[in-house]
């Protein structure tokens, strides 16, 4: 389910299916890093929504958590812990953090719903090459998800 | 002819649905032109254009999954939809277009995933699951058979069209 009204009415009749929250991750930037931190927040919002049509009818794909690159990690984790609490206050059982951003690879152990992959440079991949790289990146995070689910 | 669609890119179809687009207002304004000049044998009955999917003699009795995309309006948005469709041939040698969405929460459902449960669409969700032919297990959460595109074939290829439930589990 998408964060639209059309499909939240759905996720409202039926929350005790919908159990998963999908989170992005994206970063922001106008340093040097610029470019490089658009690609990954655009990368991990094209999966995220890949994923959510796998697996909608199970999965809430939130608005991405968004952060400056600036901000210091732990400012971010705390932030972050508090959407993730709401998340399960309110019924969730899973929730998985997409991201392409390497800083959270750092912080793994802490935060255990962290899917990351590696971006890559969609604008520069000719079509096809796309759908490829998008699909075996998506297949990452569908095998995690369900795997969480099987345990 | 329009052949050339359903190479649309899992990309374009993220920036279109995602951001919208201009161009494509444009192209709002020529389609009811282009729509009378498509072989009426390829229109459907609500006057959409069908897609070619795949040559009619690869189609064994084997369900293979195929992508396409289709022309979407969403109130004033326009956008490509991709959508997939579990294409063979049942013992009749008739052929079937079978829609992957679950019909209980919409997840998409795959072909013969699950060793416990051969020859059967499964669904990753809930446990749904379906026959060969696409109607629904009792006893598994789907309230419905899988959805049928509806089917043309022209100088030996399959065009797909719209997706319609089909009654009766
Ligand atoms: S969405 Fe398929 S079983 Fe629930």
């Amino acid at each position: 389910m998408n964060w639209q009204a059309i499909d939240v009415k759905r996720y409202l009749q039926n929350k005790e299916y919908i159990d998963t929250v999908i989170l992005p991750l994206v970063p922001l930037s106008w340093e040097s890093d610029m470019l490089a931190t658009v690609r990954e927040g655009e990368f991990a919002l094209a999966i995220a929504s890949a994923a959510e049509r796998e697996l909608h009818g199970r999965v809430l794909l939130c608005p991405p958590f968004a952060y400056l690159k600036s901000e210091a990690m732990s400012e971010r984790m705390k932030r972050l812990k508090m959407w993730e609490n709401e998340c399960r206050a309110n019924g969730t059982k899973f929730v998985f953090f997409v991201t392409s951003d390497v800083d959270w690879k750092r912080v793994e152990e802490e935060c255990p719903g962290l899917i990351w992959f590696a971006s890559a440079p969609l604008e520069h991949l000719e079509a096809r090459h796309q759908k490829d790289v998008i699909e075996e990146n998506v297949e990452i995070v569908l095998k995690r998800i369900r795997t969480e689910w099987r345990s | 002819m329009s052949n050339k669609e359903h190479d649309v890119t899992r990309r374009q179809f993220l920036n279109y649905t995602l951001m919208g687009v201009g161009g494509f207002m444009a192209a709002g304004m020529l389609a009811p032109m282009v729509r009378f000049a498509i072989d009426p044998l390829l229109r459907e009955e609500k006057g959409g254009k069908m897609v070619d999917v795949m040559a009619v003699k690869d189609i064994t009795t084997e369900p293979v999954r195929k992508t396409f995309s289709v022309d979407r309006v969403d109130g004033w948005h326009k956008f490509k939809e991709e959508k997939i469709a579990y294409i063979f041939k049942d013992d009749n040698g008739k052929i079937i277009a079978l829609s992957p969405v679950c019909t209980h929460l919409g997840c998409t459902v795959a072909w013969n995933d699950d060793p416990a449960h051969p020859n059967q669409f499964h669904c990753p969700c809930h446990g749904g699951r379906y026959t060969k032919t696409g109607i629904n297990v009792p006893g598994t959460p789907p309230p419905e058979p899988l959805h049928v595109y509806e089917t043309k074939v022209k100088n030996g290829r399959l065009y797909l069209g719209e997706e319609k439930p089909r009654g009766g589990a």
